[in-house]
């Protein structure tokens, strides 16, 4: 049965769409026929930070449209046959989106893949209306900061109220916490929330902590999502993340500071 | 290198909502319908096209209720054959609940098959909520202003904690105690399983309201009677707010943004260090909010 899971925070600039593509690319790699659907209509970042920018034709809001069909639009990632983007429109508004749409783009989705992802812009208008109102399961991506550890829990609270699994009183919406740019020395230093805080304040089970990190960027300048560039420690805390969301108990690392040592300050490594 | 956080595999607990001395409940709610709007009243492949939409998406539809709309049926005379459209409905497990916006004969007639009329306008915007909160703060700080003129005037000589902004005020409301303006409440409680969200507000009205979860900053919880919160209470929790001075609140996790009882209040701010974090009770003593460790 095909799962359809929204990756939202309520904040903008988070790590929503990093996070997308990863655990797109991660679901993909542990063998689950997997798409990424873009809900940021109007901006549109996903099939950059994916690669797959030049190859987009047509679009979501041409398949709501009906201007293509579905498999026009979907395009197929360069480094995993297994894993698709469905792009948002650079011209269209979110006003383009509409309910029935949606679902019935998500309804034909559902038919060929394991896993639907919704990017879901920030906010809680249209756009990120949409993106939740169809989920089973929801990442909640939190940087470790009062303002978005509150727009999470705006979010969430909109899940729990006007998800359709809260309108139609089925199984509420399996809801999972994401840290994202965690700074374990920011930590110490005072100028960021610890994560069992966030964990606290929000109450939800913790997927993991996804270390500040440079690659990330330097991954999404060459359309390459993050998890897949190994070795890094972004990569493995996606990883790790996965893992712990598909059900397996993998032990937390990239929560503590570790001092460099001699060498390692030597070597900056 | 392991650091134990709470086990992920743990899940969170879902519960049903526990059995209360009464034997309903009543609750405004939103509810989404379909709507299906009637263009051609004469609704040629009707069936057909129904049973196609809901194949297309069978987890959509299901048990879905559905309202009629009549608004683009420009003949408002025009006969609608609601036997049919409900017939076909219900065998596309859709539940037809009502119409809108037909005539007054056209509503008549889908009575006859046990449909409604139903309101033009569906929709409650999120903003009604938050008016009601203002509304019902606003009162709170009324009623606070009332009976702190109340307490000056009983006793002008003794200091009073609150800012005396009108000391001098006639005496205009010395017989409260009888005046009905309250009214007690009942022995029967709401109880509320899941995390109380920013933005989300709660209201036991005409009864004790008790809270299995956390409360986030943000929120708010308000009750006539008493309230119970079993994790923390880190947003605005208002008891007796129908004038119940009687009223308590009782919370494991004191961080709460704002603390009432009966109108009285205390922010913050006005909270001292030494309860924060702490279990404690708060209860009104000489008309002062107080708390009290547990
Ligand atoms: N772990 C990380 N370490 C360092 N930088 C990161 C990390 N995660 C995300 N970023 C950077 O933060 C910025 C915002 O990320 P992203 O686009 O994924 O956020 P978003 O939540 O999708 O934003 P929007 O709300 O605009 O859609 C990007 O420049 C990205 O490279
Ligand atoms: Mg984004």
């Amino acid at each position: 049965m095909a799962r359809i899971v929204v990756v939202t925070s309520g904040k903008g600039g988070v790590g929503k769409t990093t996070t997308s593509a990863a655990f797109g690319a991660g679901l993909a790699l542990k063998g689950y026929r997997t798409v990424v659907v873009d809900f940021d209509i109007g901006l549109r970042n996903l099939d950059l930070i994916m690669g797959c920018e030049r190859r987009v034709v047509y679009d979501f809001i041409n398949v709501i449209h009906g201007e293509a069909k579905l498999n026009q639009a979907l395009i197929k990632t360069k480094q995993l046959d297994n894993l698709y983007i469905l792009p948002a429109s650079q011209t269209r508004d979110k006003d383009s989106l509409t309910e029935e749409g949606v679902m019935l783009v998500l309804e034909e989705l559902k038919k060929s893949f394991d896993y639907i992802i919704c990017d879901s812009p920030a906010g809680i208008e249209r756009g990120a209306h949409f993106a939740m109102y169809f989920a089973d399961e929801a990442i909640i991506v939190t940087n470790p900061e009062v303002s978005s550890v509150r727009d999470s829990d705006r979010i969430l609270g909109i899940l729990a109220s006007k998800s359709m699994r809260a309108e139609r009183n089925m199984d509420p919406v399996q809801e999972h916490l994401l840290i994202a740019r965690y700074s374990p020395k920011r930590v110490i230093d005072g100028d960021m929330l610890k994560f069992d805080d966030v964990q606290e304040l929000l109450d939800v089970p913790f997927l993991g902590a996804i270390p500040e990190s440079d690659s990330v960027l330097l991954a999404s300048n060459r359309g390459v999502p993050v998890i897949l560039d190994n070795k890094t420690d972004a990569a493995e805390a996606y990883m790790d993340a996965v893992s712990r969301f598909l059900g397996e108990e993998v032990p937390h690392r990239f929560l503590q500071h570790h001092r460099k040592g001699f060498f390692g300050r030597l070597f900056g490594s | 290198m392991t650091t134990n956080t709470d086990s992920y595999k743990s899940g969170q607990t879902q519960g049903q909502p526990g059995s209360a001395a009464s034997s309903f409940e009543l609750k405004g709610s939103m509810l989404t319908v379909i709507e299906l709007h009637v263009l051609d009243p004469v609704l040629a492949n009707f069936a057909a096209e129904i049973k196609k939409k809901v194949s297309q998406a069978p987890d959509f539809f299901n048990r879905a209720p559905v309202a009629i709309d009549l608004a683009q049926v420009k003949n408002t005379e025009s006969i609608i054959d609601f036997a049919d459209i409900v017939e076909v409905l219900k065998r596309n497990q859709l539940i037809p609940i009502g119409v809108r916006n037909g005539s007054a004969a056209q509503h008549k007639r889908a009575l006859d098959q046990g449909l409604f009329s139903l309101a033009t306008s569906s929709m409650r915007s999120f903003d009604s909520q938050q008016d009601t909160q203002t509304e019902l703060q606003q009162k709170a700080k009324q009623q606070k202003q009332q009976k702190q003129q109340k307490e000056e005037n009983k006793d002008l000589k003794e200091k009073s904690s609150y800012s005396s902004s009108n000391a001098n005020a006639e005496s205009t409301s010395s017989s409260n105690k009888n005046s009905g303006f309250y009214t007690a409440h009942q022995a029967y409680s709401k109880t509320v399983y899941q995390p109380i969200r920013s933005g989300q507000q709660v209201y036991a009205k005409g009864c004790d309201l008790v809270i299995l979860s956390t409360v986030s900053a943000g929120a708010d919880i308000i009750s006539d009677g008493h309230i119970h919160v079993y994790g923390s209470l880190r947003g605005r929790a208002l008891a007796g707010v129908n004038g119940d001075e009687s009223a308590r609140i009782f919370c494991q996790n004191l961080e709460a943004q704002l603390i009432s009882i009966a109108g009285y209040y205390r922010v913050i701010e006005e909270i001292e260090e030494n309860f924060r974090n702490q279990s404690v009770q708060i209860y009104l003593k000489d008309q002062r909010v107080t708390i009290e460790k547990m």
